[in-house]
């Protein structure tokens, strides 16, 4: 699903992100990526939805060539792909409902379409009873779930969740990484986990890539963690 | 991008439901943009009206100038028309018509009386010419170039007043127009600065329609319908103001400024035309403000 073959991304300020990269991630799988702040898993993630193209090396998603995607079709693309941030980013002059059928309409999904496919995808989060809430009538751990509703709704091969619960107490994180696992296995999403969470990497055991320096320095499957030496 | 097209005109009424939400729910940043489109088309809406009443007086003012050319009374008949010719050929001259010395006369004993009816015996007038320019700055050039034709007596026209009448409202015309320009390309820059504020508070909802797929026509459709429908908003005081205010002063005036050579253009139509133009300019203005701001937001 996702292959990165001698991938390096020099910035335009000369700051070396990633050094000949190489990973595989096959579909249907749970993928936690850690690492030290500074270490490239931003850029990382930034190449697979195509905010940034790889200086050296290939990058491709759900089958295609990455860098090799026209400015015009990149939007098409980014419909295989769900994202969920840290900080939400739910749009707070819009209902709950409409923030999740917002990523269906500028797809041209019909209105009918729209409708069972939110409510079943809110259902799914377990937020049916907030769908006309605002942003801000809702805590932090809901607001995370709206979000990734949003970025499943329109069931995308990969969802990659940048730091889902750098915002979130300890159970609410918990129960963020159970819905994402769940949304895993019951839709068989890919779906990419960057975290610091180091209880969750230890609780929810899956595999783990670390990266250090702008490359892969472990892969596990074993779903180990990580203490100051590395992954155990 | 057919297919883009396609889809934007297909979510035609959720683009538009979007824009009308999107002004509401960003009440503040809409009634300030609504405001710079107020000001801008009201100061048009006032400069437009009074360029075209003043392009309206030139012309009607130039229309009645007539240079007056008297022949000596010794002119041969056969030269007449080689005068007239001569006339016809000194550039901006547009009509030169002719005037027997008998019709002169007629004309002499109709303004001065029937004491003149005398002279029906010998006449003492030469014949005459009445010459138009096809525009009044060049009177005195033509004046002078007849007056160096032979057998001219002489040559009468409004003179140097007539002509710095003419220059002054030429002036005040031309001010005018760009002046209106101008205001439109300030109108322009201030709207699209406007809904760059506004877009910039928005860039996080930008930023996610990018994230979730959106193709830049469906970003970029409800922020332009957003521009127009706040240009068309903006544009309704200026209309109403010049509509009322406009008609009022013609009623009020009678039609007439100052004298009858200055007439005042009919509202009807008009002041209709022009405020339906005041709507478009605003609705444009404001579609193509929206458009400029957004640009910047839409790059891969």
């Amino acid at each position: 699903m996702i292959k990165l073959t001698g991938v390096t991304k020099i910035y335009k300020t000369g700051v070396r992100a990633l050094n000949e990269m190489n990973l595989n991630i096959n579909s249907g799988e749970f993928v936690y990526v850690i690492g030290p702040t500074g270490a490239g898993k931003s850029t990382f993630i930034k190449l697979l939805y195509r905010e940034e193209i790889a200086t050296l090396g290939v990058v491709t998603v759900a089958g295609v060539n990455v860098s090799k995607i026209k400015n015009r079709r990149v939007p098409y693309f980014r419909r295989n792909i769900g994202v969920v941030f840290q900080n939400f980013r739910l749009l707070p002059k819009k209902t709950i409902f409409e923030n999740v059928a917002f990523a269906l309409e500028v797809i041209d999904t019909p209105k009918q379409k729209i409708r069972t496919e939110v409510r079943k995808t809110l259902e799914l989060v377990g937020l049916s009873d907030k769908a006309n809430s605002f942003p801000h009538q809702l805590s932090g751990g809901q607001q995370q779930r709206v979000a990734i509703a949003r970025a499943i709704v329109n069931q995308p091969k990969v969802l990659i969740a940048d730091e889902p619960t750098g915002n979130l107490d300890p159970d609410t994180s918990e129960e963020i990484i159970q819905l994402l696992m769940r949304i895993n296995k019951t839709e068989g999403t890919t779906i990419l986990v960057v975290t610091h969470n180091r209880d969750m990497v230890e609780k929810y055991k899956n595999r783990t890539i670390l990266i250090d320096n702008g490359c892969v320095t472990s892969d596990t499957s074993l779903g180990g963690y990580i203490n100051d030496q590395g992954i155990n | 991008m057919i297919r883009e097209l396609i889809s934007c005109i297909r979510n035609m009424p959720r683009h538009t439901k979007n824009a009308l939400q999107n002004i509401v729910r960003n009440s503040v940043m809409s009634i300030s943009s609504m405001l710079t489109v107020t000001i801008t088309l009201f100061l048009i809406g006032v400069i437009g009206v009074i360029a075209i009443n003043i392009q309206d007086m030139t012309v009607s003012v130039e229309k009645q100038l007539t240079i007056y050319v008297k022949l000596d009374r010794e002119t041969p008949e056969e030269a007449i028309a080689s005068i007239q010719t001569a006339i016809l050929g000194i550039d901006h001259v547009e009509s030169a018509v002719h005037s027997t010395k008998e019709q002169e006369l007629e004309k002499y004993i109709e303004i001065m009386g029937k004491i003149y009816e005398n002279y029906r015996e010998s006449n003492p007038l030469g014949d005459a010419f009445n010459v138009e320019a096809d525009d009044g700055t060049y009177l005195t050039d033509i004046a002078s170039a007849i007056e160096k034709l032979d057998y001219v007596k002489t040559v009468d026209y409004g003179g140097s007043s007539t002509e710095s009448l003419i220059s002054g409202l030429k002036t005040i015309r031309n001010f005018g127009s760009v002046a209106i320009v101008a205001l439109i390309v300030v109108a322009l820059f201030m709207i699209a600065n406007t809904i760059k504020i506004t877009i910039t508070s928005r860039k996080t909802e930008i930023s996610i329609m990018r994230m979730v797929g959106a193709s830049n026509w469906y970003i970029r459709i409800p922020f332009v319908i957003e521009g127009l429908l706040i240009g068309l908003l903006g544009s309704l005081i200026p209309i109403v103001v010049i509509y009322f205010g406009y008609t009022f002063i013609f009623n009020s005036m009678n039609g007439v400024f100052i004298s009858n050579l200055l007439t005042i253009r009919n509202p009807e139509p008009f002041i209709i035309y022009f405020i339906t133009f005041l709507a478009g300019l605003g609705s444009v203005v404001g579609a193509i403000g929206s458009f400029m701001s957004i640009r910047k937001y839409l790059k891969f």
